[in-house]
């Protein structure tokens, strides 16, 4: 049963990643969270519940790492280096400049700066598809808070993105 | 046409989070003959496919070696990474615990491994700290690198610039609650910093402090005359202006 969760764990690993980015803002930090968690999950296999959502649970352990390394972090360079998202942004790709691109970069720009647990909400709704209830859950926070921190997140994002075409 | 729906239910509808079909066929219908709740229901959804292409750089990607290794490594061969940060002291230790019991306050004192660093001591903070560099350059709600958050800015009695804020420190439970103002030579003097325990964030995000230490800062904040909180309009120009402009 051990492999079979690794290879499922595995498979998750994109989508892992692209969480850790939305939440920490930063791809390589993101790696780390999402090493840092598969360590724990097969560390802590025997708190999952077979049946039960191994992406939720897995969710969950890369937010609790993220909070983790937060508290226990030193201080590195102080202010996030707006330059440094935009950088992290072609991340092997082609380095074309378009609006198009440039906007994806306000978009996480945008995003660092919102509160933590705001961020953790639009990641897993918006970005990841998550339910309400499972965004809760993975969040451990009462399903009105999940959507004030919604409400929140968005107000602040819709007007940047208002007047864009796709 | 009166408005009769609300924007959380269109983007429920939209982040496909709700429940009762029924519910759900009535905002379509809605959506359909309303042109304003069809308008937000378009701005959420493409909200939602910019955020997902914005982050999806790692879909495409292979699972790095790293990570790899950590799902089929054997245990004990894979070291979780650690960043070695360097550490910044502010003021000598000794000092700033001499000066806690004076004020009979706890100070932003940490302990981590052999290394120990304060974030916030009462006087000016240095110019080239964390906390300064917080203060003079984030907007209200952001966390720097260093765990410093402002949390909001006002003027005091004596026109000049305070900022509440918070730090993340190495305790897990505990949060740092500050209060400093800008002196007209730039320097952010830290008028008081009490400890809190972490309470459950408010709607809007952030922990507040409770109890004692909520008591503690309400004084302050009256010993300081402080005036109403900045709009973040007023606080992003301050910003611009590095705190500096004549009001």
């Amino acid at each position: 049963m051990s492999d079979d969760i690794k290879a499922e764990i595995a498979a998750l690993v994109p989508r892992l990643r692209r969480f850790a980015y939305a939440i920490c803002g930063n791809r390589e930090e993101g790696d780390d969270l999402v090493q840092t968690a598969c360590l724990k999950a097969l560390s802590r296999l025997d708190q999952y519940k077979p049946g039960t959502k191994l992406d939720s649970w897995m969710f969950r352990i890369v937010q609790n790492a993220f909070i983790d390394s937060r508290r226990r972090r030193k201080p590195l360079s102080e202010v996030p280096d707006p330059a440094f998202f935009e950088r992290q942004s072609d991340h092997g790709r082609a380095a074309d400049q378009s609006e198009h691109r440039l906007l994806l970069a306000k978009v996480r720009r945008e995003i660092a700066t919102l509160p933590e647990q705001q961020r953790a909400v639009i990641a897993l709704i918006a970005v990841e598809g998550c339910s309400y209830k499972e965004a809760a859950a993975i969040l451990d926070a009462p399903i009105g808070t999940v959507m004030s921190r919604l409400a929140r997140a968005r107000a602040r994002l819709l007007p940047l993105l208002a007047g864009t075409r796709p | 046409m009166t408005k009769d729906w609300s924007e959380q239910e269109i983007a429920a509808l939209v982040d496909g989070a709700l429940d009762d079909p029924q519910e759900a066929e009535r905002l379509r219908r809605l959506i359909a003959r309303d042109p304003d709740a069809r308008a937000y229901a378009d701005q959420i959804g493409k909200s939602n496919d910019l955020l997902r292409e914005a982050f999806d750089a790692p879909l495409d990607e292979p699972v790095p070696a790293a990570i790899q290794a950590a799902i089929y490594g054997e245990p004990g061969k894979v070291a979780v990474l650690e960043r070695p940060g360097a550490v910044r002291r502010w003021v000598p230790a000794a000092l700033a615990a001499s000066v806690a019991l004076a004020v009979g306050l706890s100070l932003g004192v940490f302990f981590g491994g052999s290394d120990e660093r304060i974030i916030a001591a009462l006087g000016n903070a240095p110019p080239d700290g964390p906390l300064h560099r917080a203060l003079e350059t984030l907007p209200s709600g952001t966390i720097s690198e260093a765990g410093v958050q402002p949390m909001l800015s006002f003027h005091d009695e004596a026109g000049r610039p305070c900022r509440e804020f918070d730090v993340i420190g190495e305790l897990p439970d505990e949060l740092e609650f500050g209060i400093a103002c800008r002196s007209a030579e730039g320097r952010w003097h830290v008028e008081i910093v009490v400890t809190a325990p972490v309470t459950e964030p408010g709607p809007d995000g952030y922990a507040t402090a409770s109890g004692a230490a909520a008591t503690a800062l309400e004084s302050m904040l009256d010993a300081l005359g402080a005036g109403p909180a900045m709009t973040p309009e007023a606080e992003a120009e301050q910003l611009k202006n590095s705190w500096s402009d004549a009001k």
